[in-house]
């Protein structure tokens, strides 16, 4: 090239490259659709709330099987019958009472009195549509499940009925639903599971075969909720935009709430420049948080816990006592300290209920050499590998496997790492490609019937959330019998038991029951309590005061 | 990768001033002899250039540096004696003292320790894929460039291929299947490198070839590989290494910024990539200096050293430089 | 000529091809699927009848010659596909995602370069002197840090610690009036920028010195030109190889700094890029993967005819 040509050619692409940066210098696709949107008044910004959205929401579908980022942004819109707090206490929603018949086979719900967000009416018919709706065969919903022991349940999903006979509509404020045989926690799964009160006037038009991926979910102004906000605007991969909704129970104190699509890093950073009014924060940066002006915490323990699953397929993990043995060569008090920053209770349970007496239960102190011991008269070969795997979007969880992996190593064991993608996840423990694998989460406090789908032996991964494939009938009978026991001292008896003999099999490796903090802005006064995510948060945003 | 490789600009132009220089040189050489005035032996272009390479104060200072980086790597660790996996979950995150020269860790690791484990990641990769992609980039560029036809569009459409494939999604996409390493690393890195050498390397040759030497060459009937060899890599070897030098920087970036992305080097080993990951915590970034600066400023004293070398590099072999 | 514009026009559509299979097999070699993200490992046993569905709605029950034969016939005539992740047109979704890219990278290219065009100059003029160490010792050091580190680290002072500038994404929500986005653009556009121009500073300096001290600058001064007309001459000459590097990063452009775009949560391409793969959102990964091709493609091609047409010197294969 000559250079002539070169600068013809140069030149022409410079000019290429400022037309374009220019012609894209025009305001993005403003979230609220129109061409430019208008400033919030200027100085007063009670008015509005920033949060963080912890995760991307994709299609933003409660009849899908719910994520953190898409639970975020249908809680604002669409309200439960119950919520079960951190603590485990049962917060009245869309159901104000609800009451278990001495034989615990029928739950009679009664209604609050509230309007739904476009003024029409809120009745029995809503939730007799909603149940209706999540076992329709035809929306093929995941969740569908959690209903399976109401009446009418398998002749509607076989396509013999159209409704569950066992819900039935005793006045416009009054559900009934009949169980097949008595369950005494049935409730609690109900009102843990992410079953959120659709309109029937609007959904019911919908198609049931193409409403779970619909895109009305994420689309302002077609979704009527019971909920404290009404979607005003949503732009994928950035934020939601949400106003208050005043046919609310208790309407909110502020006109808009946005929650905005960020790292967590950047979320706590922006505490400090005024960008965010509520986050959660990493237990790493609790103290600086505390130590940032004008901004206040409120934390709370997790209704779930972290642990590792520990692959139970494999014939060399089926030994009790190699289980022990790992567990007891793991740190985790130094794991609490250290990556926890202190905020974390020590668990050695899957039993997180209060129900459950844990006094008594083997506390597995971290002991290298009691933990060579164990492993060695469970039959362990430490020729063998223990294979960890790692999904690759957590530090807190990839620290605390690197502690893991020297604690292991440092007793012999052939411990290591082996990463894998969120998208090979299922196939890795369908296929059980691995020996331990790190997660958090459930909602297990208020009741140990919630425990049932993880530690059962009919529930065994991939047709349950057993992961670990842990199986001790013994535990599962005693389960069973629990869930037919109507005497609450001899059920939380007939607990306890259940949860020594899990306690000793080690069916997971417990790491430790985390804190959550939060942390909030000058603009809230006060009002919040937390739960496990951002979306628990939001279940107290109608006493959220701001100034 | 993310960062861009401009090593590729000093196209036909300084190929062609290298190629003058490389003749001028000869006779400057030829020169000195005839005249018979010189006391010492004339002085080989080699020599020569090494003698003005080292007049160059960056370059002197440079080669000190990377030579102490060298000598830290290697006979560090032993000095120190601190196992840089060694976990104190006691001690997390503690400020320099305490026996710990830069602190401590989230677990309690040395991190002086972790930065020398980290220096020798970050350089081995560095240079591997720097020279692999130099090799690779050579030998393509100069077939191309000597075979001409078919042959050198062939060989430059697949150089188009490699610079179309968008080589993040290669990156992670190879990762998830064979699983993170540093060997994959520096494949990759090398496999998105060599085209900008390859396309150096040609045009030295394109602009070589049509020099009467190479032409008479040809015409004496030497065969093609040993024209390549003896006239038209030792025209493209300095060209290249000059632009090799900015290509080690490249790399020790290249590999920072996946590590950084989790993409890179896997923990327990320590890279200065996964090191800065940290910074992004806002209470690391603003309380905890000893466990970023040092990994940040020694990927940037490393890469400026490197650079440094290669101007020099690239002056001293052509005396015309305006520098 | 024609024929020469016909046979690379031929080869052009084939390395496209070779391009499209690359990267369909070494997409779907990615272990797992988009159907993992759909349904936690909880909800598997539950999920049967949804997998199955969306099995077929995606195509992936097809043998994966089917799928790729379906997926070019579709792309050949422009239909990019619907992404599995939000059940949305891909060109809707890139559309979406360009302008911030383009807007990011664009004014950090053209600020970057017209600010090394005048640094460059300057050191030029003032060959040998402070000025020209210094600048070229700052530019150095610029230039070997991590463009990341320089975010985060700008982030932290300007952001956290002053208050003075918004810290992530394109506007701040309520809020979408050109200053507002004035201000987020600040940080990012600026790194980008500094990053690009300290590279092409030392072009630029190189350039013009040796421009300056050619024959025919060296004979303009002869006949009595100032300084300043010189160095404008040699300013002009110098563009061509500066320019042949700004065209080599146009493509670039489309898949954005994806790092930076991390940093800044910058609702960009590149963004979308990182999450498609994480989510195996084929549509979305190959809908990029060609465009990026063809513009790559296209602008060698148009390269290589614009020279063959403005320099009879060079000779045509």
């Amino acid at each position: 090239m000559t250079r002539g040509t070169r600068t013809v050619t140069g030149a022409l692409s410079v000019a290429v490259a400022g037309v374009l940066a220019l012609a894209a210098c025009s305001p993005p696709p403003a979230a609220d659709g129109s061409g430019s949107a208008t400033a919030t008044g200027g100085g007063s910004t009670t008015n509005a709330l920033t949060i963080w959205l912890q995760q991307k929401p994709d299609t933003g579908s409660p009849l899908l099987g719910g994520t953190a980022g898409n639970g975020q942004i249908i809680t604002p819109v669409l309200d439960q019958l119950v919520n079960i707090a951190a603590d485990g206490t049962l917060e009245p929603r869309t159901a104000a009472k609800w009451e278990l018949s001495s034989d615990a086979k029928t739950l009679t719900l009664t209604l609050a009195d509230q309007k739904w967000s476009d003024g029409k009416p809120f009745t029995a018919d809503d939730v007799l549509f909603t149940l209706n709706l999540y076992v329709n065969p035809a929306v093929k919903s995941p969740i569908a499940t959690v209903l399976k022991p109401i009446a009418g349940y398998e002749e509607v999903q076989s396509g013999a009925a159209k409704e569950m006979s066992g819900v039935k509509k005793v006045d416009d404020k009054t559900v009934q639903i009949s169980l097949k045989t008595p369950d005494v926690g049935f409730m609690y799964t109900l009102f843990g599971a992410t079953i959120y009160i659709l309109q029937k006037d609007t959904i019911g038009k919908e198609d049931p075969a193409t409403v779970a991926s619909s895109p009305i979910w994420v689309t302002p102004g077609k979704v009527p909720g019971l909920g404290p906000f009404t979607l005003t605007a949503y732009s994928a991969g950035q934020r939601a935009e949400f106003t208050r909704n005043p046919n609310f129970r208790k309407p909110v104190k502020f006109e808009k709430l946005n929650e905005v699509l960020v790292t967590q890093d950047v979320a706590t950073q922006q505490m400090s420049s005024g960008e965010m009014d509520l986050t959660l924060v990493a237990a790493t940066d609790v103290k600086t948080v505390e130590g940032m002006q004008g901004v206040k915490t409120v934390s709370n323990e997790v209704p779930g816990f972290d642990r590792y699953t520990i692959n139970q397929r494999k014939a060399y993990l089926k030994n009790p006592k190699v289980r022990q043995g790992i567990l007891t060569a793991i740190d985790r008090a130094g794991i609490i300290s250290s990556i926890y920053a202190g905020a974390a209770k020590p668990i050695n349970t899957s039993f997180t209920s209060p129900k459950v007496t844990r006094d008594g239960f083997n506390a597995y102190a971290y002991d290298p050499t009691k933990a060579k011991q164990l492993l060695t008269e469970g039959g362990w070969d430490f020729n063998q590998e223990f294979v960890i795997r790692e999904v690759n979007n957590n530090a807190q969880r990839a620290a605390v496997d690197q502690v893991v992996l020297k604690n292991l190593q440092d007793i012999g064991v052939k411990a290591t790492i082996k990463p894998v993608d969120q998208a090979q996840l299922t196939d890795m423990l369908t296929k059980g490609d691995y020996d331990a694998l790190l997660y958090g989460g459930g909602i297990y406090v208020a009741d140990p019937e919630t425990n049932i789908p993880m530690i059962t032996c009919a529930n065994a991964y991939p047709k349950g959330a057993n992961l670990p494939n842990y199986c001790n009938p013994q535990v599962d009978s005693l389960l069973a019998q629990a869930s037919t026991t109507i005497d609450e001292a001899k059920r939380n008896q007939i607990l306890t038991e259940a949860g020594k003999l899990e306690n000793a099999d080690v069916s997971h490796l417990w790491i430790a029951q985390p804190t959550r903090v939060y942390a909030y802005s000058p603009k809230i006064t006060g009002g919040i309590r937390g739960g496990d995510g951002m979306a628990a948060a939001l279940m107290s945003v109608q006493d959220w005061t701001v100034k | 990768m993310s960062e861009p490789a401009f090593s590729g600009a000093d196209s036909a132009d300084s190929a062609a001033r290298a190629a003058r220089a490389e003749v001028s040189a000869d006779s400057t050489a030829e020169r000195s002899t005839a005249a018979g005035e010189t006391m010492r032996t004339p002085s080989s272009p080699s020599q020569l250039a090494l003698r003005r390479f080292w007049s160059n104060l960056g370059a002197r200072v440079s080669v000190v540096a990377l030579a102490l980086i060298i000598l830290a790597v290697v006979v560090g660790p032993y000095i120190l004696g601190i196992d840089p996996d060694a976990q104190n979950l006691t001690a997390s995150r503690q400020p320099p003292g305490n026996g710990h020269v830069l602190g401590t860790d989230l677990l309690g690791r040395d991190v002086l320790a972790r930065l020398l484990s980290g220096v020798r990641v970050s350089i081995l990769v560095g240079l591997a894929a720097a020279a692999s992609a130099l090799a690779l980039g050579t030998v393509i560029g100069v077939v191309a460039g000597s075979a001409g036809g078919r042959v050198d569009s062939a060989l430059m459409r697949v150089t188009d291929i490699f610079m179309a494939v968008p080589s993040l999604l290669v990156v992670i996409v190879c990762g998830g299947i064979l699983g993170p390493s540093i060997a994959l690393l520096v494949g990759l890195i090398a496999a998105f490198a060599w085209p900008t050498s390859a396309r150096i390397a040609r045009s030295v040759v394109l602009s070589v070839r049509e020099l009467d030497f190479v032409k008479a060459a040809t015409a004496a009937g030497t065969r093609r590989p040993t024209i390549m060899r003896r006239h038209l890599l030792p025209a493209v070897i300095p060209q290249v290494t000059v632009s090799g030098a900015l290509l080690v920087a490249t790399a020790i970036l290249s590999e920072a910024a996946l590590s950084f992305l989790g993409l890179g080097v896997v923990p327990p080993q320590a890279s200065w990539g996964n090191m800065l990951q940290s910074a992004q915590s806002f209470t690391v970034i603003s309380s905890m200096p000893w466990l970023w600066l040092p990994p940040g400023l020694a990927i940037i004293l490393t890469s400026v050293s490197v650079i440094f070398i290669g101007d020099g590099m690239r002056d001293a072999l052509d005396p015309k430089a305006s520098r | 000529m024609l024929r020469y514009v016909v046979t690379r026009f031929i080869t052009m559509l084939l390395v496209l091809f070779v391009v499209s299979a690359a990267l369909f097999s070494l997409s779907h070699a990615a272990p797992g699927g988009p159907l993992a993200s759909l349904v936690p490992p909880d909800m598997v046993g539950d999920s049967g009848p949804l997998i199955e569905a969306k099995t077929k709605e995606f195509g992936l029950d097809q043998p994966l010659p089917v799928q790729y034969l379906r997926w070019v016939s579709h792309i050949a005539v422009g239909d990019l596909g619907t992404s599995f992740q939000f059940n949305r047109s891909v060109a809707s979704l890139m559309l979406e995602r360009i302008a911030p890219t383009l807007e990011l990278m664009g004014l950090g290219l053209v600020i970057g370069t017209l600010l090394a065009l005048f640094l460059g100059v300057v050191q030029a003029s003032r060959k040998g002197s402070v000025v020209d160490y210094g600048i070229g010792t700052v530019s150095l050091v610029l230039m070997s840090t991590p463009a990341f580190f320089l975010g985060m680290v700008a982030i932290y002072i300007l952001s956290a610690r002053f208050g003075l500038l918004p810290s992530s994404q394109m506007s701040s929500p309520g809020d979408g009036s050109t200053t507002d986005l004035l201000r987020h653009l600040v940080l990012p556009v600026s790194v980008l920028a500094i990053v690009h121009c300290a590279v092409m500073t030392r072009y630029v300096r190189v350039g013009l010195l040796e421009e300056l001290s050619s024959d025919y600058v060296r004979t303009a001064l002869a006949q009595g030109a100032t300084r300043r007309q010189a160095r404008r001459k040699g300013l002009r000459n110098t563009l061509g190889p500066l320019v042949t590097v700004v065209m080599i990063s146009v493509p670039a452009l489309l898949g954005g700094a994806v790092v930076l775009e991390a940093v800044f949560s910058w609702p960009g391409m590149g963004s979308l890029v990182l999450a498609a793969i994480e989510f195996r959102d084929y549509p979305i990964i190959l809908a990029f993967g060609m465009i990026v091709a063809l513009l790559v493609v296209l602008s060698n091609f148009a390269a290589d005819i614009l020279v063959s047409v403005l320099d009879p010197r060079v000779r045509l294969q």
